[in-house]
């Protein structure tokens, strides 16, 4: 879409539309909800709280933009981000990976995470199956998300009410 | 903007001075108020014009004196644009129009007379729309009353001399330029989390629909008013943060959509019109991105790109 949008505004159309990108801007908001309203196990509540993005940059920048820093308990978020499934270390650690990848990549990523108290947020039809704890949907135009909260709670994760009470699913 | 038929000057000036000659036939001696005035007139002392007749215009022998009136009109007329006056308020022209229109209405003009008096009169109501037009340039909020009110008066001047003069494009440009000017104004962020911006975007939508009714279909009014509602939808999003609850996400979510849902519609009117026309085409790419309808946003995409390949 950046791309294209590019080329318009190349030929010279101004158009005076608002390129932000409004899907970035609320899962941006639901992230963070995500990492503050969810309960960690105890050994990974030291230090900083990991969020991690992979394969949208414009989430990641807002994500920096508005988030980074701010305390998750008393953890500060860092905020790091991956253009491609291959270069996210799983050997690191990380509280919380988007992955806007779907199918075989998500996969991947998500057993690459399974022994870890990691929760995995997609954006995929097939997110949940391929593994994913968090998947947004589309519900009445709206971004919702749908939840599995028993593979949160093998992961030691436990999710919020708040988080719970918004779900789709 | 439609650019405005400029008066017959050259009609104008003929008469001027037809009516002029006509006059210096006159002697100064014996004269009457009218005498005097027209002596004035051609002297081109506007304001002793005006001293000598104005006070006499209320009884006889010159009220239902159409030269009289006529006289009368064309001195405030000079006077008004000797004045530099402006505005609703701008006595010299309400009362040039008030004289020549009763010059008119006496009905006992010379054909030259009624001609010349239409012209100065048509240059009177065209000064109300030019100014209307000025100040939608440099709009500020609050001016808005000001100007419908000149764009009143223009229509009422212009009416006055043809009931069948037709102002529903001026109407329709004009709102369409108000629309623009609210939009702007909300664009600044000046105004943003103020009550004034919900009286900007009120002001925007509303002109623009007014515009619609007077031009339907119009493809930039379609476009702006889809732009409009959309961008105000972005705005509300963008100041979600941090302190945001997830209650207020919801809500502010709702809205959002509500927004982009109503965008979408003049937006696709606006790509009815211009099937091909990019800004469009992405507006929709975008608008259907917002509300998470990826396919369809592809579709404009992929039409988007084609429409790059074949130029």
């Amino acid at each position: 879409m950046v791309a294209v949008c590019g080329a318009v505004m190349s030929q010279g159309t101004s158009s005076g539309l608002d390129e932000t990108d409004t899907r970035a801007v609320t899962k941006a908001n639901f992230l963070f909800h995500f990492a503050a309203s969810n309960e960690w196990p105890a050994s990974v509540k030291d230090g900083a709280f990991y969020l991690t993005i992979v394969g949208n940059d414009r989430l990641y920048a807002e994500l920096v933009d508005k988030y980074a820093m701010k305390m998750i308990g008393a953890q500060p978020l860092q905020v790091r981000g991956y253009s491609r499934v291959e270069d996210l270390p799983l050997d690191a650690f990380h509280h919380l990976v988007y992955c806007d990848r779907g199918g075989p990549e998500l996969n991947r990523v998500a057993k690459g995470l399974e022994d870890t108290p990691t929760v995995l947020v997609s954006d995929s039809p097939d997110g949940l199956e391929q593994g994913a704890v968090i998947n947004f949907v589309a519900s009445g135009n709206r971004i919702r998300y749908e939840i599995n909260a028993a593979d949160a709670a093998k992961k030691g994760v436990l999710i919020g009410n708040k988080i719970m009470s918004w779900a789709v699913k | 903007m439609k650019t405005m038929r400029m008066p017959s000057f050259t009609r104008f000036t003929a008469a001027l001075a037809a009516c002029l000659m006509a006059l210096s036939t006159w002697t100064v001696a014996a004269q009457s108020s009218l005498d005097r005035a027209e002596a004035s007139l051609r002297a081109g002392d506007w304001q002793a014009a005006y001293d000598a007749l104005a006070p006499e215009m209320d009884r006889a022998p010159y009220a239902m004196d159409a030269r009289a009136w006529f006289v009368l009109g064309f001195a405030e007329k000079e006077l008004f644009k000797a004045s530099g006056a402006a505005g609703l308020d701008a006595d010299e022209r309400i009362r040039a129009v008030g004289s020549l229109q009763r010059a008119l209405a006496v009905g006992t003009l010379t054909a030259r007379d009624e001609q010349t008096a239409r012209d100065a009169l048509d240059f009177l109501g065209r000064s109300y729309f030019r100014e209307a037009i000025e100040r939608v340039e440099g709009f500020t909020l609050g001016a808005e009353p000001e100007i419908l009110g000149l764009m009143g008066r223009y229509e009422a001047v212009l009416q006055g001399l043809d009931p069948a003069y037709n102002v529903t494009e001026q109407r329709a440009d004009l709102h369409r330029y108000l629309g623009q000017a609210h939009a702007r104004l909300l664009e600044t962020e000046r105004y943003a989390g103020t009550p004034e911006e919900q009286v900007l975007f009120d002001g925007a939508i509303g002109h623009y629909e007014t515009s619609l009714n007077f031009a339907p279909a119009h493809y930039p009014t379609l476009y702006n008013l889809a732009i409009t509602l959309y961008n105000h939808g972005v705005r509300q999003l963008k100041r979600i943060n941090h302190e945001t609850s997830m209650f207020e996400l919801m809500e502010i979510q709702d809205a959002c959509v509500g927004m982009f849902e109503k965008a979408l519609i003049p937006m696709q009117e606006a790509h009815q019109q211009r099937p091909n026309r990019l800004e469009t085409l992405k507006g929709l790419m975008t608008v259907h991105y917002a509300l998470s309808q990826p396919e369809a946003s592809d579709v404009y995409k992929r039409q988007i790109e084609a429409v790059l390949q074949k130029k």
